[in-house]
């Protein structure tokens, strides 16, 4: 197979992985576009270095977090140009009813802590957390500890 | 309440982002086409950086305005018109690759008309290097004495303005330019190593 062909089957495997990230980091449609396009280009420019030692999908979840971290930050710099609307949601993934629910929660968290909750639900250790965001153990622990108190303040008793 | 479960009740794998061969093969041809961009802004780069540097110069006149002043501006204007210069010629010349080429086309198109447009560039770099040291050294000399007498009269001014540009165009020679080259336009370097293996890989897939 292709290594074109195949990168595209990989990240249409994962597709749901990159929608996770691009509703975490992103609120209106247009960033969520941009996000996106983001992610795809810098994972096919890095794609050649991909090592098949490690599982496409946790590669392509390190990937995609320091995209969408940085990405944030330079939008955070960048002047609001449009209002938060409602039609600015119509690209997200199909939303249940507790989806404000998770809004308000997600709402609570740092971009960094937002990265942890997504790898934690998704099984990693805190090891390949720590490996995967570039942080030392201590220091993922010690978010994470952070990241549970603040959770349960607000009535969420676990993470997993 | 867990997280996990309210996280997992999202239908993550349906949403209205196309995730379809063909809209990550325009991601896949984005990635490529910046690195592209980055090419063409190195050579906007050439020519306003060399502009910079030729008034920058040029302004030692406006301190030492005696005629011996013109030698050494009139060695770096000669270099820095024909680096300019021999840009300008060569994106005139030459066709810009067509961008809606298939990958592979368009990335060996790319890589073959920057070839052409640094061509003159890249052969003369040495002499333009050991021209400009020359060039250098004497605005030294007028900045601190105000003329180039010394270079025309005593024996180790006039054997310095041959050991001089030699030297440089010696260590040029020896992978000076590329080093420095390597260090001034890292942009230019990444740029063109991206191409170069996106195109073996890609090969790999003609094959």
């Amino acid at each position: 197979m292709t290594s074109q062909k195949q990168f595209i089957e990989r990240v249409q495997a994962c597709e749901g992985l990159i929608n996770k990230i691009l509703f975490l980091y992103t609120d209106r449609e247009e960033d969520r576009k941009d996000l996106r396009q983001e992610i795809l280009s810098e994972a096919w420019r890095s794609y050649s270095g991909f090592r098949e030692d490690a599982k496409f999908s946790t590669w392509l979840y390190r990937v995609g977090l320091n995209v969408a971290i940085t990405s944030l930050h330079k939008r955070k710099r960048r002047p609001e140009s449009e209002p938060f609307d409602s039609q600015s949601k119509s690209t997200r993934p199909k939303t249940g009813r507790k989806d404000e629910l998770l809004q308000q929660i997600l709402g609570l968290l740092k971009p960094v802590e937002k990265s942890i909750i997504l790898l934690l639900v998704d099984g990693f250790s805190n090891p390949e957390i720590s490996d995967m965001l570039g942080l030392s153990h201590t220091n993922t622990r010690v978010k994470i500890h952070r990241i549970r108190k603040k959770l349960e303040d607000h009535g969420i008793k676990d993470i997993t | 309440m867990e997280l996990k479960t309210l996280l997992n009740d999202e239908g993550w794998d349906e949403s209205d982002l196309d995730f379809s061969d063909q809209a990550i093969g325009t991601e896949i041809r984005r990635s490529v086409g910046n690195r592209i961009k980055d090419l063409f802004y190195q050579y906007n780069k050439i020519i306003f950086g060399n502009l910079f540097f030729l008034a920058l110069f040029s302004s030692v006149w406006f301190i030492v305005p005696v005629w011996e002043t013109l030698i050494p501006i009139g060695i770096i204007a000669t270099c820095y018109l024909y680096m300019i210069g021999s840009v300008i010629f060569n994106r005139w010349r030459y066709d810009k690759p067509d961008p809606t080429l298939p990958l592979p086309e368009l990335i060996r198109s790319m890589l073959a008309y920057n070839k052409q447009i640094l061509k003159q560039l890249g052969n003369s770099q040495a002499i333009i290097m050991s021209a400009c040291g020359l060039a250098g050294a004497m605005i030294g000399l007028l900045l601190q004495l105000g003329n180039l007498d010394i270079l025309f009269t005593n024996p180790v001014g006039i054997a310095s303005m041959v050991v001089i540009p030699g030297i440089i165009y010696f260590l040029a020679k020896r992978g000076l330019v590329s080093s420095l080259n390597r260090s001034f336009n890292p942009g230019y370097f990444k740029a063109t190593a991206y191409l170069k293996e996106q195109l073996a890989e890609l090969e790999l897939d003609e094959d």
